[in-house]
């Protein structure tokens, strides 16, 4: 099984620890709650390190990793600004999801894509691969050391400014999806304003060394260390597909419920997409239980005849409303805001109502 | 470390036991509630509820996870924990005390099979480290 750089951290802490994505990671550290409390109304820490850096560069010009990586994603590469982050998805050619990513465009002739811990072994041969099919001029390499961690929260702006400024960087100005490389560093150093919450927050790419510094001075501050439980919960409150739950290689961004990824008109695989658009029976949506019932993944999905509609992709129990939640791959017959669904638990069918966007406004700082 | 309870019998399921007489009170132990995490709902037995031994008697949401509760006797459900349906988080604060589940009449004052006392309790959550 394989450890994080922060492994010992999380031991010192009495963590949880469980198995994900191959990895020994903290699932809570004192109570689920609490860290869930510390991201949504002041910071909490997590360590993604499990997630996985992959830098693309060429020796010549940004054009060769556009054309490198275009043919394989639904959202144009080329549209990304320099510091600038994208959400998009890296898919296969029947338009399903090998991993849905962040691009980073972090100088001229430079990018990074973010992976899913899950995918990361997955998505470094279908690179490779394409790389060598296709003949581009790109190298793609993984770090062979970091620490990756996420601070999340209203507060994270001073104190991730501060925690930062303790390793010797001074943060610029980013807004929400920027990015600032510090290209002075010896090793990594990529900080970002993204994240899986709802709210503000960075996520911090840094050398063991500092990594660990920085970690252990985020907790000294009063941060909060919070284990993947609550990241869990954070990211199905926002509808935040997660890989092997809302997506996998048999939805395509349309099934998904992330169609409004794709760029229609200009990206090599629009017109297979376009096809599995108009073909998919199913998307996946938000619901909120109306009464009890606390849904989970896997639970069949009714409608109101009582005719089987689907299934539910990952399901919890909201701290925002105190009442059960989730996701759902369900017939587009049902797939409007307001939808009233039946949702299968173990206290039996229970009324749900189908939800597009999620109803928490959270504290993301956009650029205005 | 989890705390396990003098007095009390345990199963590999980590309920715990609280035998008088013919009456058997039952919850989840420390270590139960620990794994569990913030339980946020528990469907309950009602009262004359009849139960077998290896029966879920009882149900728990945790925020993240849903475990049952199997009966360790069999029997009749004589009295329930109303507390629990109004704050569930009770059980994470005070496993063996006010964390009650239910209290089972088993016609009988014969101990239950297959019971550890505390000490081999411990040493069996120490197998699961």
């Amino acid at each position: 099984m394989l450890k994080t750089p922060l492994f010992n951290e999380h031991q010192k802490l009495k963590a949880k620890i469980s198995e994900f994505a191959g990895y020994q990671m903290p699932i809570f550290y004192t109570s689920v709650k609490e860290e869930y409390l510390a991201v949504r109304n002041n910071a909490g820490i997590f360590d993604i390190s499990h997630m996985c850096p992959i830098f693309i560069k060429s020796e010549n010009s940004k054009e060769d990793i556009i054309n490198f990586l275009e043919p394989v994603t639904c959202r144009m590469i080329s549209s990304i600004l320099p510091n600038q982050v994208q959400y998009n998805a890296l898919l296969n050619e029947n338009g399903g999801i090998i991993d849905d990513i962040t691009v980073f465009y972090l100088a001229e002739n430079k990018y990074m894509l973010i992976v899913n811990a899950s995918n990361s072994s997955k998505v470094m041969e279908f690179l490779r691969k394409e790389k060598e099919k296709k003949q581009c001029k790109v190298e793609i390499k993984k770090p062979q050391e970091y620490i990756l961690l996420a601070v999340q929260g209203p507060d994270s702006e001073k104190l991730t400014i501060d925690l930062l400024k303790k390793e010797g960087i001074s943060l610029p100005d980013i807004f929400y999806y920027e990015c600032f490389e510090n290209s002075a560093a010896n090793s990594v150093e990529v900080i970002s304003r993204t994240g899986y919450t709802g709210e503000d927050g960075f996520e911090i790419l840094l050398s063991v060394e500092k990594g660990l510094s920085l970690w252990q001075n985020a907790l000294k501050s009063g941060i909060k260390p919070a284990g993947l439980a609550s990241r869990d919960i954070l990211r199905m409150e926002m509808f935040y597909p997660l890989y092997g739950h809302e997506i996998d290689e048999t939805t395509s961004p349309y099934e998904g419920g992330i169609g409004w990824l794709v760029d229609e008109k200009d990206m090599p695989l629009a017109p297979v997409l376009q096809q599995r658009k108009e073909s998919s029976q199913k998307v996946v949506r938000g619901f909120h239980m109306i009464k009890d019932g606390i849904p989970r993944s896997g639970f069949e999905v009714y409608d109101e005849n009582d005719n089987l509609i689907g299934q539910v992709t990952s399901g919890a129990f909201s701290f925002l409303t105190n009442k059960g939640f989730g996701m759902a791959s369900i017939k587009k017959t049902h797939a409007k805001t307001g939808s009233r669904i039946f949702i299968n638990t173990r206290q039996g069918k229970k009324e749900a109502s189908v939800l597009i966007k999620s109803s928490h406004k959270g504290s993301i700082k956009r650029r205005k | 470390m989890a705390e396990v309870k003098e007095e009390l019998k345990y199963t590999k399921d980590h309920e715990w036991i609280l035998q008088t007489d013919n009456l058997v009170k039952i919850g989840i132990s420390d270590y139960a509630q620990e794994n569990l995490g913030d339980i946020v709902f528990v469907e309950m037995p009602e009262v004359g509820d009849e139960i077998s031994q290896g029966d879920s008697v009882a149900t728990i949401e945790s925020v993240k996870a849903v475990s049952d509760v199997y009966a360790p006797v069999s029997g009749k459900v004589i009295e329930v924990n109303d507390e629990i349906a109004n704050s569930p988080e009770i059980i994470n604060k005070e496993p063996y005390e006010g964390g009650w589940i239910c209290v089972i009449d088993t016609q009988n004052s014969s101990a239950p099979q297959e019971l550890m006392n505390s000490k081999q309790y411990e040493e069996y959550l120490q197998t699961l480290e």
